[in-house]
């Protein structure tokens, strides 16, 4: 029996043993729908059997919240179908931890999703949680094992974290990591403030700030960044040692040394719902142009083997599936501008963003359409086109779009 | 003989003048705190809300809320429909945040992203005139369906008002609030209100407010109080870094 589903079975049992006299549980469904369109021109494309994504997938998401009394649960079981594939199912407990007082101090004990930072497509001091802020199917994060304490004033307060995650309770992650973190946050005039410090073993220490103001009835400006003293990037280790091709997996940690993240954005929002967000960013955990122009050539080289006979194709084309690993990160290139108008109207909420990658031309656009069908039931939808300049990143990912819709229901 | 007629007429003068203004400028404040008493009672108080919308006079939607005031320009919306459960709006002052459901950060927000949605946060959040506006009376005796009316301008007096001046009218033996018009900055007249009196909890209240849009006119919302419980609620409640755990609120 794994480690999520032992945890969803204590959960459980606490419910049992906590009175529930007061408890409000929430529930909902979700079913989304992706379509994957291929990128033919692409230097990694692979036939389909080599392929990252499946053209086509059905996921269902049943997920149920219980809060009560300082103890809160929430727990997302998940079933999926991909073509040409076993259906995958999978739970999540995706929070489980206990508030409570004592004097003046208020403490977490559990899993608990942190959401720290300013910025809306990035965040900067978002230290512990890690979110991947532009992904294109919404769900519920997976928190973290924690322990916090924090006090509060009527305008600031100080927060002191804890935290573990290890393979055993984090669906996605492999390894373990410790992690300290201390956030302070002021209300000053009117401004937002923040201050952040972290500490973990394989990155060292790491601070920043950031600070959020509205300037009018309509605009707001935020900025934020962090310095890191050891900064890791995934990349290629043919890239590194010159090999052409791999008998394994051939992405490799590397620990580039001491790197920033800076964010400065700002929105405008009128009386008529229409919105304007822009934000520009530099993150130094992202690949630098240098480390694209490197996998993009090994890339080539690797798909000109092709034309070798004594080179086993299957061998190629795994070697191109794992170099797809190059885009599988929340910010992909060191550099980025990003704009998105958006509408906020009756029943219907659409919305476009781009993202530009300025140093190699590339773009992202996404357009999002939600509609509210009552008060219990949206349909959602979205898809994300990647192109820019010839040899870009984003021109180059394998997968050229990706589209999906959905329904997602509450009671 | 001549003069004592002259003095007599200026008394006369005198006298129907004092009797016309039977509400001096110094009352003003007194009425509008009157009124406000028949919006919600003084000190800290959770407000359960059902907000009804409707779009050429069909019901379009349903919306619940429970909100938390506080005295010294202090709310707390908690959105408890089912599709926006999660989400919270914090008034202090002029300053506004955000959490969105699925997300335990506040996001600063400005003045006219709290009025988006249907029911716009402010019209919920802000049941009292006394603190936020300047009142003058600009007419008595105004007839509003049989009830002698009083009407009153308001004008705001520091930013993050939802509305820059309302036309207020309030009846003039108790200043039950009857009616009013709704002015955004920009001078454009938002909304009309009308307020329904009713019972709440054994005291008479304002049972619920109809505001007629009037920039797009054929949505109307109704605001139903459903229940109004005076309860001491921390000032750390009202802390935009408190939002992330607040998951319990008093009930």
């Amino acid at each position: 029996m794994n480690c999520q589903i032992k945890s969803v079975i204590t959960a459980l049992l606490l419910l049992i043993a906590f009175p529930a006299s007061h408890a409000e549980v929430l529930g909902g469904y979700r079913a989304y729908g992706q379509h994957v369109e291929t990128n033919n021109d692409s230097i990694f494309q692979t036939p389909e059997e080599f392929a990252v994504f499946p053209r086509n997938s059905l996921r269902q998401e049943g997920w149920i919240s219980y809060q009560q009394s300082g103890l809160n649960l929430l727990i997302t079981g998940r079933y999926t179908v991909r073509e040409d594939d076993d259906p995958k199912d999978k739970v999540i407990l995706n929070e489980l931890y206990y508030d409570f007082s004592a004097d003046v101090f208020d403490f977490t004990i559990g899993k608990k999703i942190l959401g720290w930072g300013v910025g809306q497509a990035f965040r900067p001091l978002d230290v512990i949680q890690r979110e991947d802020r532009r992904r294109l199917i919404p769900t519920d994060l997976e928190g973290l094992p924690q322990i916090s304490a924090e006090y509060f004033t009527d305008s600031s307060s100080h927060t002191a974290i804890y935290a573990r995650r290890t393979e055993l309770d984090q669906v996605d992650f492999d390894g373990e990591r410790d992690e300290v973190a201390y956030k302070y946050y002021k209300l000053i005039g009117d401004w937002d403030t923040l201050a952040v410090a972290h500490w973990s073993e394989d990155e060292g220490f790491a601070g920043g700030a950031g600070a959020a103001l509205v300037i009018s009835n309509e605009m707001e400006i935020h900025g934020s960044f962090l310095h890191r003293e050891q900064c890791i990037r995934s990349l290629n280790s043919l890239t590194i040692n010159g090999g052409l091709l791999s008998t394994s997996d051939p992405f490799i940690d590397v620990d580039v040394g001491n790197c920033s993240k800076v964010l400065i954005g700002g929105s405008w929002t009128g009386e008529s719902g229409i919105g304007l967000l822009f934000e520009a960013w530099h993150d130094g955990e992202a690949h630098s142009e240098k480390e694209w122009d490197q996998q993009r050539e090994l890339g080539v080289k690797q798909r000109a083997l092709l034309n070798v006979p004594a080179v086993p194709s299957d061998a190629v084309y795994l070697n191109l599936k794992a170099d797809q690993q190059f885009f599988d990160q929340p910010v992909l290139l060191e550099n980025n501008l990003f704009m998105m108008l958006s509408y906020d109207g009756n029943r219907l909420d659409p919305s476009i963003d781009m993202l530009f990658t300025p140093n190699d031309q590339g773009i992202a656009i996404t357009a999002r359409l939600n509609y509210e069908l009552n008060s219990h039931m949206i349909l959602l939808g979205a898809v994300r086109y990647f192109t820019g300049d010839t040899d870009s990143a984003y021109s180059e990912i394998a997968d050229q779009s990706f589209a999906f819709a959905g329904i997602d229901l509450a009671f | 003989m001549f003069k004592l007629t002259i003095i007599r007429n200026l008394l006369i003068i005198l006298l129907l003048f004092s009797a016309t203004s039977l509400f001096a400028q110094d009352d003003v404040a007194t009425i509008l705190a009157t009124a406000d008493q028949f919006r919600l009672p003084e000190g800290a108080v959770i407000v359960t809300t059902k907000v009804e919308l409707f779009k050429n006079g069909e019901l379009d939607k349903q919306r619940e809320y429970q909100v938390y005031i506080k005295p010294g320009h202090r709310s707390l919306v908690d959105f408890r429909t089912p599709s926006e459960r999660g989400q919270k709006v914090l008034m202090v002052d002029d300053k506004f945040w955000m959490v969105l459901p699925r997300s335990k950060r506040p996001v600063r927000i400005t003045p006219t992203q709290k009025l988006l949605g249907e029911a716009s946060t402010g019209d919920i959040a802000t049941m009292t005139w006394h603190e936020d506006y300047d009142a003058t009376i600009i007419e008595q005796d105004v007839d509003i369906d049989g009830t002698p009316s009083l009407k009153l301008e308001l004008n705001s007096n520091r930013s993050g008002t939802t509305y820059d001046r309302i036309e207020l009218y309030v009846s003039q033996d108790e200043f039950i609030p009857i009616k009013a018009s709704l002015y955004l900055k920009s001078g454009k007249l938002a909304k009309q209100a009308q307020f329904t009196m009713g019972e709440l909890q054994g005291r008479r209240s304002v049972v619920s407010m109809t505001l007629l849009d009037q920039i797009n006119k054929n949505r109307e919302t109704r605001v139903h109080y459903q229940a109004m419980q005076s309860k001491e609620i921390p000032d750390k409640f009202y802390n935009p870094a408190y939002l992330s755990r607040n998951n319990e609120l008093p009930d």
